[in-house]
């Protein structure tokens, strides 16, 4: 009876540490809206604790996003689509500002975190026509953080005493995460018939 | 092996790594020192109270400028819907995003501050200026701020200023022992050669010589190359000396032999001539014809023979020498002068030297050698051709060269040109040329056969300069 219940409260611990993951890897959303089709994931923060950080210190952050589309759930993508958005936040208004830099630059001003990320999951889009009326598909949202770009002026070049200090000087540093998400199958006649 | 290049590196790094230790300790002390007065944590105190009073500020602003709106303390810019099409940015982004009240930096460097109100006919624009603060300005500072603060965070300063310090002292340093075991290897290795040379010098290989040639020695004029260049001269001076005492022992030697033989042969031929004189005498007037023509043979061959002997009493006599200084240009014109006219067909060149100083040698012997050059070139030349004869000093060292157009010398003369032999040829005994050397080394000269200038044979007489020019 003891080791039933251990083996049972070890199965939820083991249920329960594996499920965030597994919800997060199914919770990419897809609608269409005109002849795009665009990104929804409103569970997402995807802006890390160190982006946050950057932002507030009044750096802008940029991510990179891939986008994939394959046949199957874990299928090789058919098509790719690369989106940067950069986000920064004004330090008095403590609001955020995010930009998506490609195909079209669009930005907008005065959001809160989670108006921000939405705006730019929002922006993220695959055109429907590329896309067969009836075939399955899935759509997989690979994201990263882009290392930090510095802004402070440095007109001289660096002298070989800098970039050796800078060698010798230089902390460990982890390289940044690359996340997924993952949605589907989905099929262009099903977001037609519910629009 | 090479002691001197392995001392001269001890010694380098006994003489550099402590002050070297010392050195890098001291700078190391001083880079922590100076480290402690790092402004990076300052800076992010200061960095971070800059933000909150900026935004303390801020905050109030809004809060003044809402309140002075609202009692209508503030005059409005109002922009109707009609003419949106003329409105600025800033009033139409707050018109597309929604909402219902926005604030807003204006001015070219964020030095006022704008109040967006949304009404029914369009949006109330309410401005305030901060004065001299320029927001924008204060946000861009800040930014710079917390980007060092990072960037200081991001690398340990304190290892990348050491770590550099040492790998840049320690490469020098190493550059300076590279060289220095280049330096040392450079001059160790003609040592090393100097050593060896004297090592066969005394182990009695006189042919030993250190070469001079070669990439790294060639050239050298510092007293290592001084010692290398008298080193090889001792050597060759030497190895001639050797030569010439080896060559004047086996004239010795061949002297006695002649004086032994022209004793004998004398005794002998005496006897042997009286005798057939006397058996002459006594023959009966029927036989004496016949027994004069031989008896007249056996005398032509007995003066032949008594010749002969002359020559090696003359070869093994020994008189001595007068040694005194003459002008060899003088003596060599009187030469030339005295053989020429037996010799019509040949052309006698002489390139003299003007200020070719005095020699000191045994005048009459002297004459003799160059009779015996001279005419041995005559010879060789047959009835027309040219002989030339140059001039000149060298080493310190008088040198008269006779060339001749004659044939040459044939591989067989070379192997014995010095030494005595007995010629049965109608003139001279084959002793000449043995006589001329041994009279040119006991003046101190030599006598040495070298490339003829005139597709003949040449001789180089070298004779000791006279020490009273």
């Amino acid at each position: 009876m003891r080791a039933s219940t251990i083996m049972t409260g070890a199965a939820l611990v083991l249920l329960i540490s594996v499920c965030p993951a597994i919800s997060r890897a199914e919770s990419l959303k897809v609608h269409l809206n005109g002849d795009q089709l665009h990104m929804e994931a409103h569970d997402l923060r995807f802006l890390s604790q160190a982006a946050l950080a950057r932002l507030h210190d009044g750096a802008t952050v940029i991510y990179r996003f891939r986008l994939l589309v394959s046949a199957s759930r874990n299928g090789n993508p058919t098509a790719e689509y690369t989106y940067h958005c950069v986000f920064s936040f004004d330090i008095l208004e403590e609001k955020y500002k995010v930009s998506r830099q490609e195909p079209g630059y669009r930005t907008a001003s005065h959001l809160s975190e989670s108006a921000a990320r939405d705006l730019c999951l929002d922006s993220l889009t695959i055109p429907a026509a590329s896309m067969g009326a009836n075939t399955p598909f899935w759509i997989s949202m690979e994201y990263q953080m882009e290392d930090r770009q510095s802004s402070v002026d440095r007109s001289e070049s660096p002298s070989v005493l800098d970039s050796l200090v800078n060698i010798f000087g230089q902390k460990k540093k982890d390289p940044q995460p690359v996340d997924m998400l993952r949605g589907g199958p989905y099929r262009m006649e099903d977001f037609r018939k519910a629009k | 092996m090479n002691r001197i290049r392995s001392k001269l590196i001890v010694a380098f790094l006994a003489a550099t790594i402590v002050p070297l230790v010392a050195t890098v300790y001291i700078m190391t002390s001083l880079l922590e020192r100076s480290l402690s007065y790092a402004t990076t944590e300052e800076l992010d105190r200061l960095s971070e109270s800059l933000h909150e009073t900026a935004l303390d500020y801020y905050q109030q602003a809004r809060e003044d400028l809402k309140e002075d709106a609202k009692a209508g303390a503030v005059a409005h810019r109002t922009m109707l819907l009609a003419n949106r099409a003329d409105w600025p940015g800033p009033s139409n982004d707050f018109w597309e995003s929604g909402e219902s009240e926005r604030f807003d930096l204006a001015g070219s460097g964020g030095e006022d501050l704008e109040y967006f109100v949304r009404h029914e006919e369009g949006v109330w624009v309410y401005t305030q200026r901060f004065g001299k603060v320029r927001m924008d300005e204060i946000t861009a500072q800040y930014r710079s701020a917390r980007e060092l603060v990072d960037l200081a965070k991001a690398r340990d300063l304190r290892r990348g200023l050491t770590t550099t310090l040492i790998v840049l002292v320690a490469a020098v340093w190493i550059v300076s022992l590279a060289w220095l075991i280049y330096l040392a290897t450079r001059m160790s290795h003609p040592i090393q050669q100097l050593t060896a040379g004297l090592s066969g010098l005394a182990a009695g290989n006189l042919a030993t010589r250190i070469p001079v040639g070669r990439a790294g020695l060639a050239g050298r004029n510092d007293e290592i190359g001084q010692a290398i260049a008298a080193f090889n001269h001792t050597a060759a001076q030497l190895e001639q000396n050797r030569e010439r005492l080896v060559y004047l022992t086996q004239i010795a030697s061949w002297q006695t032999l002649a004086r032994k033989m022209a004793h004998e042969l004398k005794n002998s031929l005496t006897p042997i001539r009286l005798t057939v004189e006397e058996i002459l005498a006594r023959q009966t007037e029927a036989e004496r014809p016949f027994m004069a023509q031989a008896a007249q043979i056996v005398v032509n061959e007995i003066e032949s023979l008594e010749r002969r002997v002359r020559a090696f009493s003359e070869f093994s006599a020994e008189p001595a020498i007068r040694l005194s200084g003459f002008d060899l240009n003088a003596v060599l014109e009187e030469r030339v002068s005295f053989l020429s006219p037996g010799h019509p067909g040949i052309d006698y060149q002489i390139t003299a030297d003007p200020n070719l100083p005095h020699v000191r040698a045994d005048a009459d012997r002297i004459k003799g050698i160059l009779n015996n050059l001279l005419e041995n070139a005559a010879e060789a030349i047959g009835t027309r051709g040219r002989i030339l004869s140059t001039l000149y000093m060298s080493d310190g060292q008088v040198v008269v060269e006779i060339h001749d157009s004659g044939p040459g010398l044939s591989e067989e003369a070379l192997k014995t040109l010095f030494e005595p032999t007995i010629t049965f040829k109608a003139r001279g005994m084959g002793l000449g040329l043995s006589i001329a050397r041994k009279d040119a080394l006991v003046c101190g000269g030599d006598l040495l056969l070298v490339d003829g200038k005139l597709e003949g044979a040449g001789f180089r007489l070298v004779l000791p300069r006279n020490p009273r020019n």
